[in-house]
């Protein structure tokens, strides 16, 4: 039983078992995936989110430093003389005072310096050392350039847009700028711009150092308030750059240009001072990107921090291959476990059902395993173990039982031998008495049952024959059978007369029934030869007389109880008379009440509709009559004996009897019927018997054909005489004079029969048969005798 | 009762009609419709089986002759075999024996015909 078969029980388990913590385990997995990569993908907004702040802060505090070192510078302008060499002396401060300043300018309004002159100077680093410039000389259109031109119109300090400017500086740069006014009567009036130059380039390596430390991969972005690129690391240097080099068109414009959308949606969020978080592919790289964006505190920029997606989809990878190897560790362990478990309970099984397998072929032989376990399994073992000892005292009590069964069946047909011997025996040939044919049988049903009957041959010639039946069935039944023919057989013997007979029997099967047990009985007494039968009735089925010649009747019974129920009860005879040939047929209930498979009865109208007359002896109609009972019976099986007992008067001889024939070649055949039945009851030789049949129908035949030319009208009357040394025929047809023995061919016996003209070959066999024939035309007939001798002996 | 009759082949070419009940004048058309096609093509060898044929009468016994008659055009031979005492007697009464080739039982049947045939082969 190594072999897992599919649909055992370890296989449904495995099966289910696993099935349901496949489904469980993905579900959760599944579950946890997705939180985990909610989770992460958090983490790294987060992270993103965290550098960005840091790193803005890290900028304002660059862009505080500039702003509080310029506005202190401009509160100097305002309160000093204004002096070329004190401007020179301030400017040169305010680039040491702080290392993030490329360069600073102090631009005097027109007038305000020394009525009559212009004066503007800027001063920045160069590698050598700082460098001083006259601006007006340098660039007589400065007040112009936004740097000057937006604080002196709005009066507010502005951080300015990056811009390259050639004539000063020559750097990509931004400049923070601020408006000195002074008090007059009149009100403030401009006094000078200060600004302060922060070069970019500088700013950018800063910038990504910082970010380097917040992360390997991290990326910056910075856009300005007009939304142009401050810092390129994180930029594809192809969308920002212009054809300048210089980052004036603003990345929401070229990102257009470049069919961008989605850095342009971007960039204008982050132009528009939002905080947010995004995903893009392409904007340095052909990767995807995470972006956090943030505006910047008081210069209008925003700073976006740029992670690669890959980097954080590593962690995310990382962090389900090691669930999956979990999880797959985790089925395998299961399926061990299952299967472990399966064969734990389905081994004891197997080994139960084949214990019961074994019980089934030697209950006794059989071991039922026993298993040290506590569970159900160890239960169906006990349950075997139990039925195996409750089968083999079922098997021992059944074999008594059956031996007994034995036993019982072996002495009822014991018994129904004995009884059945109680019975006459009849002599197979010769008769009981003279001139009457006797013959009887009694077909026992499965159980013992209490038919009964009996034929006394009587001193005087007579036959005394009682035929009953025992109320109920068993053995019972049966020991009242025997009394009953024990009885009849000591009475019969005595000569006493029917009714005498069955007064007596009543009294005796009266004594000392306290059971109450019954008995229905015809008895009767025939003489043979007046034919005179006197017989009295006991409760029973009446007898059925078939005369010779037309139908059957039942005899008239006079009412009488049946025996051995009332000790007083009576018993009145009725007579009637035989005629020779004619048949008396006694039987019990069994017969009439035969069922078919339908439960339908034979019935009395059936018994009365068989053809007894015809049959050619008395055990012919016994024969006869059970055939019938049993073709109708079929396969339904006898419920009840079955007693056939018929009497025939012999025939008296001179026997002489006639019948009609009328039609064409068929009545000849009733007509020989007819022939044989008399001439075998009156016990004719049978090979006579068959040379009288064939005279009959050669004649019969001929007066079809020729008399009447085979017309169906064809009519003749047969005599028939039988007597102890002949048999005589007389055929007399009233059809037009026809003389066989002449007027047919007479075929020439001593050539071929061959040659025969064929037609007279009937009548010569005729002739040749019969020790006599004549014909002669009697008063218009056709009358044709036949004698034949019969046999001596 | 009544009468029935089936065929069977027998031998080389031979029919054999195993004959049962009683042939009188009202079976006998029946046997001569059930033997028509045997008389339109005779076989050259019929056995009459009468082991089971109770009573014969003249009808009967023109159709055997009529069979008889049919197997001799085609130089045939017509045999009858297991006659019960009532039928031979009237083969008897009416001579027919001596023209008709008789046997007492199957066994005579056969060993007549081996016999035949061994003579045929010698010739």
């Amino acid at each position: 039983m190594a072999t897992m078969r599919l649909k055992s029980l370890s296989t449904r388990l495995i099966a289910w078992v696993l099935g349901a913590t496949l489904t469980l385990s993905v579900v959760t997995f599944y579950a946890g995936f997705v939180e985990n990569r909610q989770k992460l993908k958090e983490d790294a907004s987060r992270t993103a989110e965290f550098a960005a702040r840091a790193l803005a802060n890290d900028i304002s505090a660059l862009i505080r430093g500039i702003e509080q070192a310029t506005q202190t510078l401009g509160s100097v302008v305002r309160h000093v003389r204004p002096d070329p060499d004190q401007t020179r002396a301030l400017l040169h401060s305010l680039i040491e005072a702080d290392d993030a300043i490329y360069g600073a300018a102090i631009a005097y309004a027109p007038e305000a310096f020394i009525a009559g002159t212009d004066f503007a100077a800027y001063m920045h680093r160069t590698p050598g050392g700082v460098r001083y410039l006259d601006i007006v000389s340098q660039d007589p259109g400065f007040r112009n350039d936004p740097w000057y031109r937006v604080p002196a119109l709005t009066g507010k300090t502005s951080w300015s847009e990056p811009y390259l400017d050639l004539k000063l500086g020559a750097v990509d740069m931004v400049s923070f700028s601020i408006p000195v006014f002074e008090d007059l009567e009149s009100g403030p009036r401009l006094l000078a711009v200060v600004s302060a130059d922060v070069a970019l380039e500088n700013q950018r390596a800063r910038i990504d150092a910082k970010a380097r430390e917040l992360g390997e991969d991290i990326r910056v972005l910075i856009l300005s308030g007009g939304g142009r690129v401050i810092t390129v690391d994180a930029l594809d240097s192809e969308l920002t750059r212009d054809t300048s080099g210089v980052y004036t068109i603003p990345l929401a414009d070229q990102a257009a240009q470049r069919g961008r959308e989605d850095i342009r949606v971007l960039a204008k969020r982050m132009t528009q001072g939002e905080e947010g978080t995004t995903t893009l592919v392409g904007l340095n790289r052909e990767t995807r990107q995470w972006i956090h964006f943030r505006p910047l505190a008081r210069t209008g920029w925003s700073v976006a921090i740029i992670v690669e997606e890959a980097e954080l989809l590593t962690e995310i990878q990382e962090s389900e291959f090691r669930e999956v190897v979990m999880f797959s560790l985790y089925v395998v362990l299961m399926v061990l476990v299952v299967v472990v478990l399966a064969r734990r309970i389905t081994g004891p099984l197997r080994q139960l059902a084949g214990a019961a397998r074994e019980i089934g072929h030697d209950p006794l032989a059989a071991k039922v395993p026993t298993l040290h376990t506590e569970d159900e399994v160890a239960d169906l073992g006990d349950a075997l173990r139990s039925m195996q000892v409750d089968l083999g005292t079922y098997l021992d009590e059944l074999k008594a039982t059956m031996d007994a069964k034995q036993r019982l069946e072996g002495e009822l047909a014991a018994a129904r031998q004995i009884q059945m011997a109680m019975l006459p025996q009849l002599p197979e040939h010769g008769s009981l008495v003279d001139g009457c044919d006797a013959a009887a049988t009694l077909i026992p049903a499965k159980a013992v049952g209490g038919d009964l009957f009996d034929l006394i041959p009587l001193a005087d010639g007579r036959l005394m024959f009682l035929v009953g039946d025992v109320s109920d069935k068993g053995a019972a039944a049966a020991l009242f059978m025997a009394k009953t023919v024990t009885l009849a057989n000591l009475l019969g013997r005595e000569r006493v007369a029917p009714a005498e007979l069955l007064a007596r029997l009543n009294r005796e099967l009266c004594r000392d029934n306290d059971a109450c047990m019954f008995v229905t009985a015809v008895c009767g007494v025939l003489d043979p030869q007046s034919g005179e039968l006197i017989y009295a009735n006991a409760g029973h089925n009446p007898p059925l007389r078939f005369p010779t010649d037309g139908d059957a009747t039942y005899l008239d019974v006079l009412p009488g109880k049946a025996l051995g129920l009332y000790e007083e009860a009576g018993y009145r005879e009725a007579r009637i008379v035989l005629d020779p040939g004619e048949t008396l047929l006694v039987y019990t209930d069994g017969v009439t009440e035969a069922a078919d498979p339908d439960h339908d009865l034979f019935g009395e109208e059936r018994l009365a509709g068989l053809p007894a007359e015809l049959f050619e002896s008395a055990h012919a109609v016994v024969e006869g009559v059970v055939a019938a009972v049993e073709n109708f019976a079929a396969s339904a099986e006898q419920a009840d004996d079955i007693t056939v007992l018929v009497l025939r008067r012999t025939e008296q001889l001179p026997l002489v009897a006639e019948t009609l024939m009328r039609g064409g070649i068929a009545a000849v055949a009733n007509t020989q019927a007819w022939l044989a039945s008399k001439l075998r009851r009156a016990r004719v030789d049978e090979d006579l018997v068959g040379e009288l049949e064939l005279i009959a129908e050669e004649l019969l035949a001929n007066v079809v054909h020729h008399a009447y030319q085979d017309r169906p009208d064809a009519e003749a009357s047969i005599r028939l005489e039988i007597d102890q040394a002949h048999v005589r025929l007389r055929f007399d047809d009233p059809g037009p004079p026809f003389d066989p023995l002449l007027d047919a061919p007479d075929p020439k016996l001593e050539v071929d029969p061959m040659e025969r003209q064929i037609g007279g070959l009937g009548i010569a066999m005729v002739k040749r048969l019969a020790d006599a024939i004549v014909y002669r035309r009697e008063d218009g007939h056709n009358v044709v005798e036949v004698e034949k001798r019969r046999a001596p002996g | 009762m009544s009468f029935n009759v089936h065929h069977e082949n027998f031998r080389d070419g031979g029919v054999r009609l195993v004959l049962e009940g009683r042939l009188d004048s009202s079976t006998s058309p029946e046997f001569d419709l059930s033997v028509a096609g045997l008389l339109d093509t005779p076989p050259p060898m019929l056995v009459l089986d009468m082991a089971g044929l109770d009573y014969i009468s003249s009808a009967g016994l023109r159709v055997v002759f009529k069979l008889q008659k049919a197997v001799k055009t085609v130089e045939g031979e017509l045999l009858m075999v297991n006659l019960k005492p009532p039928v031979r007697k009237v083969f008897e009464i009416i001579d027919a024996l001596p023209t008709l080739s008789v046997f007492n039982s199957v066994e005579e049947l056969d060993d007549y015909l081996d016999h035949m045939q061994a003579q045929e082969r010698q010739k």
